[in-house]
């Protein structure tokens, strides 16, 4: 690592929240402690398995504990807090068993349309299930610790996890009537940031309906999909929201890409009035979107790198397309789409995520800006910071580079000269990574 | 005739046919059952039922894989009407009727045309309709409009307009007479010398007559062993007094009746098996205090919980394989059939649900 690449890292090191991932870097010596956790689960070590698995699930910034984990050994047991966004699971291990349980609402504020769902719920899941004490409405875990190995723990607990923290977000937006509970570690976040969010947002949408009135008036609805699309996936990766415009902007893009009945002009036309009603959204009920919190599961089932090689690929079959009919206004959009698209639907290795992110970065220059970090792209000059973006590169690439030995920086090899000459060799280098071990 | 008279008159003739591999039809000509030897699939026992006899087991007494034909016997009542086989063969535009229980449907009559009388397949000859005809279809009968059976179902080429191949009456006329003139239960017909093999002659499952490895000889006295997991729900419910063959619906999927509840249970490639008791369906009234009642009980289960789903009440017992053992298995599906029998009642005596309507033939 050179001189420059150390004063650079820190700037790595992201202080916002994007995209929907842990946010955080995982435990160095995550796979060492995996393997302990399953040889003490074979010895019937039963306590020290659940310790070695759950510190391999301890998130850091740098070198610090995110202290998504929390644990507290005794001789004979194991008790934990663990956090994923707006849940908190309270668990103590026995030798015996397992029992966790996440606080969601308030027994006496539910009302009946929330106790269907969340008893329409427990016919869904597979380990967990709701119940009542009276007092609240919790979801349980009870996993019995006769034959374990890490697999056999880590995907109950990570159901109970991803599905508390989902399941509080939806209730809050949902069922008005409903209080939360057990919310107090989740954090507001500063004024100043979300009016950098909220004017992002509504210039977004400005530039959008700008673009949408350079379409054609035929031949427009594939072009007019990409904008409303990318705008989704956009706003749900830069200034990630939570509970009623998470929830709503994930059922958009589930309702589009699900619905095989109705045309593209009509799909269309229902991301315009949601993206209108966007439009209309005051900052202060905006505000009420968001929190900091702390994370230990990602949400998305990991995806192969020849998955996200093959999109891009098909994504260069549809710009050509569109370079050769002469529809070039929508070319740049379909270059961010393509980061957009892959960071909220694939599971991506860490070097592709903070790749895809850097070109983002690069992309929304303005947007970074004003949260705080040094613009990669000066839209006015139209000048890339090209020694900063090649360094970036190469942090990335170093950090990983002795698990996958044939990965090489290919900063050096990007064309700099226009911005969608930029994004096009970009994709075509993470093409040719090589992701041997 | 129409199709629907055909189908009510010959009802009682149609008979499903369960194995742990899948389900076919089958149909009555006079003491036995006529079916695909597919469709038993190798098996000394199968699990019958008709519109009017609940599931049984019963012993496949006759096996072809030759013509693909089987013959089970039974030992409820001849059906009032009987069905009969045709005398006269068919021709091409013919009308036909299919009948069986496509997808697990109960009794579906296919209409369909006669596309070719006669169509090689191999040495044989089938007739070829264009009705399509599906799995479930197997072993069940092809009518012509008099309501004679011209055929048996046998298979389809699918993608190619759903043509349907049935083998034609004569074969079964011929079938049937050979092997009631040998006066004995449990023949093989050899694919190879065409000879009909009593079983008690064959040693080492070669074929007495001209020596071939007869499949089919091997498969019936193998039978169906299933192994671990499988194995252990299975012991299980015989230790609960569960009739295992009577309850199991394919290799991994037990359905278990239990006072006024019914119960599946399935195995799924992840290791994981669940219980799943379809209890009754919500009331009308104080629908709300049925909630809380769910809820609370809830809180007092480890592994059984209460679900709603499309309006029913369930209550569900899940345990990963590898953590089952025959003395907590006993205990937790006894809990369960126990506790769905005992909550079905409580919801619908305390509470006013909804007793569910069933299918008896399920």
């Amino acid at each position: 690592m050179s001189w420059s690449d150390f004063f650079n890292q820190k700037q790595t090191q992201y202080l916002h929240t994007f995209g929907r991932g842990i946010h955080a870097d995982i435990a160095k010596n995550e796979e060492e402690l995996y393997a302990q956790a399953y040889e003490a689960f074979e010895q019937k070590k039963v306590l020290d398995g659940y310790e070695y698995f759950l510190r391999s699930l301890i998130n850091y910034k740098g070198e610090i504990s995110n202290e998504n984990i929390i644990l507290e050994k005794t001789d004979d047991s194991l008790k934990f807090e663990l956090y994923q966004g707006s849940a908190k699971i309270y668990a103590t291990v026995t030798k015996e068993n397992l029992y966790a349980e996440v606080s969601v609402a308030k027994a006496q504020s539910a009302s009946v349309a929330l106790k269907r769902y969340i008893l329409e719920r427990n016919y869904q899941f597979t380990y967990i299930s709701y119940f009542s004490d009276g007092e609240f409405i919790k979801l349980k875990l009870f996993v019995d610790n006769l034959i374990l190995s890490p697999q056999k723990v880590f995907y109950p607990l990570r159901e109970l996890a991803l599905n508390a923290d989902f399941d509080k977000e939806h209730i809050f937006s949902e069922f008005s009537d409903a209080t939360l509970a057990d919310i107090e570690h989740i954090k507001p976040l500063e004024k100043e940031e979300l009016q950098i969010k909220y004017d992002f947002m509504q210039n977004s949408i400005t530039e959008l309906e700008t673009k949408v009135l350079t379409l054609p008036s035929n031949d427009k609805d594939g072009m007019q999909a990409f904008l409303y699309l990318n705008f989704l996936f956009k706003i749900d990766y830069l200034i990630a929201p939570n509970f009623a415009l998470y929830q709503k902007i994930s059922k958009k893009v589930q309702e589009y890409f699900l619905d095989e009945t109705s045309s593209v002009e009509m799909k269309n036309e229902e991301l315009k009035l949601y993206i209108m009603e966007l439009k209309e959204l005051n900052f202060e009920e905006f505000s009420k979107n968001f929190y900091a919190a702390k994370y230990t599961f990602e949400q998305t089932e990991k995806s192969s790198f020849e998955e996200l090689s093959k999109f891009i690929g098909e994504s260069f079959t549809k710009i050509k397309w569109y370079k050769s009919n002469r529809y070039n206004q929508i070319i740049p959009t379909i270059y961010t789409y393509i980061a957009f698209y892959a960071l909220y639907n694939y599971g991506l290795n860490n070097i592709l995520k903070a790749l895809l992110h850097l070109f983002i970065e690069i992309t929304h220059s303005k947007y970074f800006e004003q949260l705080g970090y040094k613009p990669l792209y000066n839209e006015t000059t139209q000048s890339f910071e090209k020694r900063k973006i090649i360094s970036t590169i190469d942090i990335i690439i170093h950090k990983e580079q002795q698990k996958y030995k044939n990965l090489k920086p290919f900063g050096n090899n990007l064309n700099f000269n226009s911005l969608n000459e930029f994004a096009y060799s970009f994709y075509q280098e993470i093409q040719n990574l090589n992701f041997d071990e | 005739m129409n199709t629907q008279n055909i189908l009510e008159d010959y009802i009682e003739n149609i008979i499903q046919i369960m194995t742990p591999y899948g389900s076919g039809s089958g149909f009555i000509i006079d003491d036995l059952i006529v079916t695909n030897s597919h469709v038993v699939s190798g098996l000394k026992e199968v699990v019958i039922s008709s519109k009017k006899e609940k599931r049984t087991i019963a012993n496949v007494i006759y096996d072809d894989p030759d013509y693909d034909l089987a013959f089970i016997e039974y030992n409820f009542e001849k059906p009032k009407k009987q069905l009969k086989l045709a005398t006269e063969p068919v021709e091409d535009g013919d009308t036909t009727i299919a009948i069986g229980h496509p997808y697990g449907l109960n009794y579906t009559a296919t209409e369909g045309i006669v596309s070719r009388a006669l169509r090689l397949q191999g040495d044989l000859e089938y007739i070829q309709i264009d009705a399509a005809i599906n799995p479930g279809n197997s072993g069940g009968p092809l009518l012509n409009t008099d309501g004679e059976v011209i055929g048996v179902n046998t298979f389809i080429i699918q993608n190619s307009n759903n043509l349907g191949f049935a083998l034609p009456y004569f074969y079964v006329q011929e079938s049937l007479t050979n092997f009631k003139a040998l006066g004995k239960k449990n023949i093989i017909k050899c694919p190879s010398c065409k000879n009909y093999i009593p079983e008690e002659n064959i040693q080492n499952d070669y074929c007495p007559e001209c020596g071939i490895k007869l499949e089919v000889a091997k498969l019936r006295r193998k039978g169906y062993k299933p192994t671990g997991a499988t194995k252990l729900v299975e012991d299980i419910l015989d230790k609960l007094n569960i009739n295992v063959t009577l309850a199991r619906r394919s290799q991994a999927s037990w359905l278990v009746d239990y006072g006024s509840a019914r119960i599946n249970i399935n195995y799924y490639e992840n290791g994981i098996i669940i219980g799943d008791a379809k209890l009754c369906a919500i009331p009308q009234n104080r629908i709300d205090e049925v909630y809380n009642f769910l809820l609370q009980e809830n809180q007092k289960f480890s592994y059984l919980q209460f679900s709603i789903n499309e309006n029913s009440i369930y209550l569900s017992y899940l345990i990963v394989d590898s953590s089952l053992t025959m003395e907590k298995g006993k205990i937790a599906f006894d809990r369960l059939f126990n506790y769905a029998d005992k909550f079905d009642d409580i919801l619908i005596n305390k509470f006013g649900a909804v007793k569910q309507k069933r299918d008896e033939e399920d």
